[in-house]
């Protein structure tokens, strides 16, 4: 009995020093490759695309059955060769991130994306003086400065410290010179020409977005292609490098106390230059300005300051250095806009309060708009082509860092109207984006609101396409939410973008949203790390209707995409539709499993392409009901939706800890 | 004798001119029927106040019909329209005349390069057979276009009108340079259901794009069936090669399983521009013909390399055959089977038998 016990001692003794030895990492097989473990995403597409017997030439078939002079080559090109639609919008991103604060630098972004040509302006030569300048800007609206009144400005001009002076007559000086391009830029319009375009331009964009299909848009349209957009734009490049410099030689001057009295101001024909000191100043009701530097202090505004509109105010910049700001404006056309001109708002510093009408905070229409806020947390308020919107002109909205909350009703948040650019550039902070709520859908909604929001292209159907709208969130945990039409939204030969690079963030929206394509446009929503959520009612989450593509690409994080109807991967009408979630464990769910997850209808004699492609993790599908979705499966719809789920990463044994 | 009857009918003519006082020469056009009324009825079809349903838009456009030809004369002006209201009212009113309106439209469609003639083809071939007198022009339009919306609509209107005069025309632009041409050339052949296009119709299913592959396939699975009611106004072309003797009318089927047999021998996957993708749709385009005699060679293709091949295979042999056989054949390769889709396929077609 003893020798039994010695004998099974000894036994589980050797058995443990194997058991050591040949220890779970060398004693088990290893795990063998799946089958698409390294795959890349091009393979990955081909491969579902073989499934529904497709290639990826025939994303390329084509869908441009009309064309116009407004139709920007970016959305030619992903037209044509939609497989390369994330490289072009991440190329996009890279450059504003790479170009931010650069105004400059920034408008010629916009300008080569909406495919005006221009050329580089001369610089003016030699150094004039303030009163040199002051004679040039009467100059050019045809009047002359008496010597008493000239005497008199250049003595207040020389009671400003003398640092200042010279940043301001560097300013002033590049302002008298695309004074005069700008007002070049329209001059072959007649008088009454210019006053329908200042009165009816406006009117067109605020008519509640789509409803203005009419015969009146194309008569303006004539008109706009007399405006050269080329010697505007030149105008604007040029005075972009002046406010930059001038707003980073204001702000290494040292302050002195000599600062706080300072209070400046002079009239010209286009509006006084006013000058205000550090103390907190308020700005009164003013229809137009040339330029008003307000050096620090907790200002209010309730002036139409950096507003430019029409021949009376081609140009306005405003510049404020610092402190907690509030602007009121009084009307439309406010805080960095131009209308047939062109109006910055650099504000350098401080929690700020935008509080507009429609036509503000970086809108571009027939000119060039642009609100840069570089520091705090800022609210912003407005109502129409607000936050970054261009529609035959260029509309740029830059945010530095802070925790922003953004509020607009229509074409705003990134709206690239007919010909336009709108750009919405956040840096960082958790940031809240809403849109939508004042003007009734009424088509397909009595109770839901348009949006045309936050990443939206949008042509004049059949008049003019669209152009581009760019949201791009760099960072933070942000909250996205629009009503009908928006979030990636690319209508009539428009290109929207909505890309966020970093945070948990969450969309939601009624319906046309998140990655949405229609009538041959391109919506795409690009979204970088996090775990992100995304809702929305149907015809969304990489939806492409009518010869238009929608995508949306989730590169990263565990991901909750819900959706009722024609959503996650659907082409309708011979569009093309695609989601592409790369990594994390994720769940999709649609109420009706037919028309999600991977679904193209047909018509014209042929179907739609919609593909739901999910690259990794453990992924949970609501069409698995109805024998859809599935892990680690491929499914096919009729013409020609196709969802396949695979893992292209190592899988790691110890299970999904963020499942 | 005869200068005095001419004088006579002159002064008969000036005397009725002053008793019957007549519109002046601005007035003319408001004559029924003249070109200021059909001008005034279209601006208030295309009214765009009270919607196109709305009273004064119908009566509008019901007068323009009741015009007849007459009405046609001015309207075709405004072909080439951009204006979605225009181009809706005009479809309206050509579809009520019908065939007394195509002498109007073939009229614009001399001009290949103007865009009226892209219209003007869309419309004659709403108006269906009855444009057939159109069909020389169309055919002429469809090859000269120098854009390809003008050649797809002559190519679209050839097809709905379905003369099988514009049989040769239409496999000729079967290889046109323009997907969208390629694809309603597909789509047209298939109304013509004529034998002779069956090997065209199957060179264009290994298309670069999928809507040409898919509306050939479409149009073999159309010209296979036989037509619901004879065609009175078409007769069958017969198809020479080369202006010799008559071909033997090719059968989609057998056309097909020619095509695809080297896919069913191990080791030769590809026969010309056929690749596996175009291979998987005639095999796919096989299944829909459900000839039970195609069973033998889909039980072959379910052992092909390629699992596009063997996933559609699959699929169409649970269209064509329901025999032991093929269940066996279908198990089999289930059990031998790796690739998620084809599992998938191959249990579906298994489950068709179990229902």
């Amino acid at each position: 009995m003893k020798q039994f016990a010695r004998f099974l001692s000894l036994a589980v003794l050797a058995l443990s020093c194997l058991a050591l030895l040949f220890g779970p990492g060398v004693c088990q097989e290893p795990q063998p490759a799946g089958p698409y473990e390294g795959k890349s995403f091009d393979e990955c597409l081909d491969e579902a695309l073989k499934a529904i017997k497709l290639t990826r030439a025939d994303l390329e078939f084509e869908k441009q059955y009309s064309d116009d002079p407004f139709r920007v080559h970016a959305v030619r090109e992903l037209l044509q060769r939609p497989a390369g639609a994330r490289d072009r919008a991440e190329s996009l991103c890279a450059a504003v991130e790479r170009f931010h604060p650069d105004t400059s630098r920034l408008i010629g972004l916009g300008v080569n994306e909406t495919d005006v040509a221009t050329a580089i302006g001369e610089e003016p030569k030699g150094a004039p003086t303030f009163p040199e300048i002051l004679k040039s800007v009467y100059a050019k609206a045809g009047e002359s400065l008496d010597a008493k009144r000239l005497k008199k400005a250049e003595d207040g001009f020389k009671s400003i410290p003398a640092p200042v002076q010279n940043a301001l007559t560097d300013l002033l000086s590049l302002m008298s010179a695309s004074l005069g391009e700008t007002i070049e830029s329209s001059a072959p319009l007649s008088a009454e020409e210019h006053d329908r375009l200042v009165k009816e331009l406006p009117l067109v964009l605020e008519m509640g977005g789509l409803s203005y299909e009419t015969a009146a848009a194309d008569s303006l349209v004539k008109i706009i292609a007399k405006v050269s957009r080329s010697r505007l734009y030149m105008a604007a490049t040029a005075l972009g490098s002046a406010v930059d410099a001038a707003c980073r030689t204001l702000k290494t001057l040292p302050q002195d106390k000599a600062w706080g009295a300072i209070a400046f101001q002079c009239d010209t024909p286009y509006g006084p230059i006013i000058v205000r000191g550090t103390g907190d100043d308020v700005h009164p009701p003013m229809e137009r300005t040339l330029l008003l530097v307000d050096l620090g202090g907790n200002d209010t505004y309730n002036c139409q300051a950096g507003a430019a509109r029409g021949k009376k105010s081609p140009l306005s910049v405003l510049i404020d250095l610092g402190g907690d700001d509030l602007y009121r404006a009084s009307g439309p056309f406010a805080q960095g806009a131009g209308l047939l001109g062109i109006g910055f708002l650099v504000d350098a510093a401080g929690n700020d309060t935008y509080l507009g009408g429609s036509f503000c905070q970086g809108c571009g229409i027939l000119g060039v708009g642009m609100l840069r806020d570089t520091a705090g947390s800022d609210r912003y308020f407005g109502d129409t082509c607000v936050q970054g919107a261009g529609a035959f002109g260029l509309g740029l909205m830059l945010d530095g860092a802070g925790n922003d909350v953004y509020n607009a009703a229509l074409h705003s948040q990134a709206f690239g109207g007919p010909g336009g650019f709108g750009l919405l550039h956040d840096l960082a902070g958790n940031d809240l984006y809403s849109a939508g709520g004042k003007y009734l859908d009424g088509v397909r909604f009595q109770d839901r609101f348009l949006a045309l929001s936050q990443g939206c292209g949008l042509g004049i159907k059949p008049v003019a396409s669209g152009g581009i709208g760019l949201l791009l969130d760099s960072d933070g945990n942000d909250v996205y939410s629009a009503d009908v039409f928006g979030q990636g939204l690319g209508y009539w030969f428009g290109l929207g973008l909505l890309v966020d690079s970093r945070g948990q963030d969450t969309y939601s929206a009624c319906q046309y949203a998140q990655g949405m394509g229609i009538h041959g446009g391109v919506g795409l929503l690009i979204e970088g790390d996090g775990n992100d959520k995304y809702n929305s009612k149907g015809f969304a989450q990489g939806c492409g209707h009518d010869l238009a593509i929608g995508m949306v690409f989730d590169l990263k994080g565990n991901d909750a995409y819900c959706s009722s109807e024609m959503s996650q991967g659907v082409g309708s009408s011979n569009g093309i539709g695609l989601l592409a979630d790369h990594e994390g464990h994720d769940c999709y769910a649609s109420s009706d499993d037919r028309s999600a997850q991977g679904y193209g209808n047909a018509r014209r004699d042929f179907g739609s392409i919609g593909i739901l492609l999910d690259m990794s993790g453990s992924d949970s599908y609501s069409s698995a009901r109805a024998g859809y979705g599935r892990n680690d499966s491929l499914w096919t719809k009729a013409m020609w939706g196709v969802g396949m789920d695979v893992e292209t990463k190592k899988v790691e044994t110890g299970g999904a800890e963020n499942k | 004798m005869r200068r005095d009857f001419s004088a006579l009918i002159c002064l008969v003519l000036l005397a009725a001119s002053v008793a019957c006082p007549r519109p002046c020469l601005a007035q003319a056009g408001d004559l029924p029927g003249g070109p200021g009324e059909v001008e005034r009825l279209f601006a208030d079809a295309c009214d765009p106040s009270g919607g196109p349903n709305s009273e004064k838009s119908v009566g509008a456009k019901r007068s323009l019909i009741e015009l007849g030809p007459g009405a046609m004369d001015c309207l075709v002006a405004h072909l080439g329209t951009q204006d979605p209201r225009e181009i809706a009212v005009l479809e309206d009113v050509v579809a009520g005349i019908g065939a007394p309106a195509v002498p109007a439209l073939a009229g614009r469609l001399e001009f290949p390069d103007d865009p009226a003639a892209a219209q003007a083809a869309r419309l004659l071939g709403s108006i269906g057979n009855g444009s057939a007198a159109a069909v020389p022009p169309l055919c002429a339009l469809a090859t000269s276009g120098r854009a390809w919306i003008v050649r797809s609509n002559a190519v679209a209107a050839l097809g709905a009108i379905g003369d099988t005069q514009a049989c040769d025309t239409l496999l000729s632009v079967l290889s046109d340079r323009a997907e969208p041409v390629r694809r309603e050339a597909a789509v047209a052949l298939g109304k013509l259901k004529q034998p002779m296009c069956v090997k065209p119709l199957i060179g264009a299913l290994a298309d670069r794009f999928f809507s040409v592959r898919s509306a050939a396939a479409d149009a073999l699975v159309s010209v296979a069936q036989p037509p619901a009611e004879p065609q009175p106004a078409t007769t069958p072309v017969t198809p020479t090669a080369g202006g010799g003797a008559p071909e033997a009318a090719a059968n989609p089927r057998t056309e097909l399983a020619k095509l695809l047999e080297p896919f069913a021998a191990q080791g030769a996957e590809r026969t010309g521009e056929f690749s596996e993708i175009p291979a998987a749709l005639a095999v796919e385009t096989l299944g829909r013909l459900r000839e039970p005699k195609s069973a033998a060679l889909l039980r072959k293709l379910l052992g092909s390399s390629d699992w596009g091949i063997r996933a559609a295979a699959a699929e169409a042999l649970a269209q064509v055959d329901s025999s032991p056989a093929t269940r066996q054949a279908l198990q089999k390769a289930l059990a031998a089977e790796k690739h998620h889709l084809v599992r998938r396929k191959l249990e579906d077609a298994i489950g068709n038998f179990q229902k």
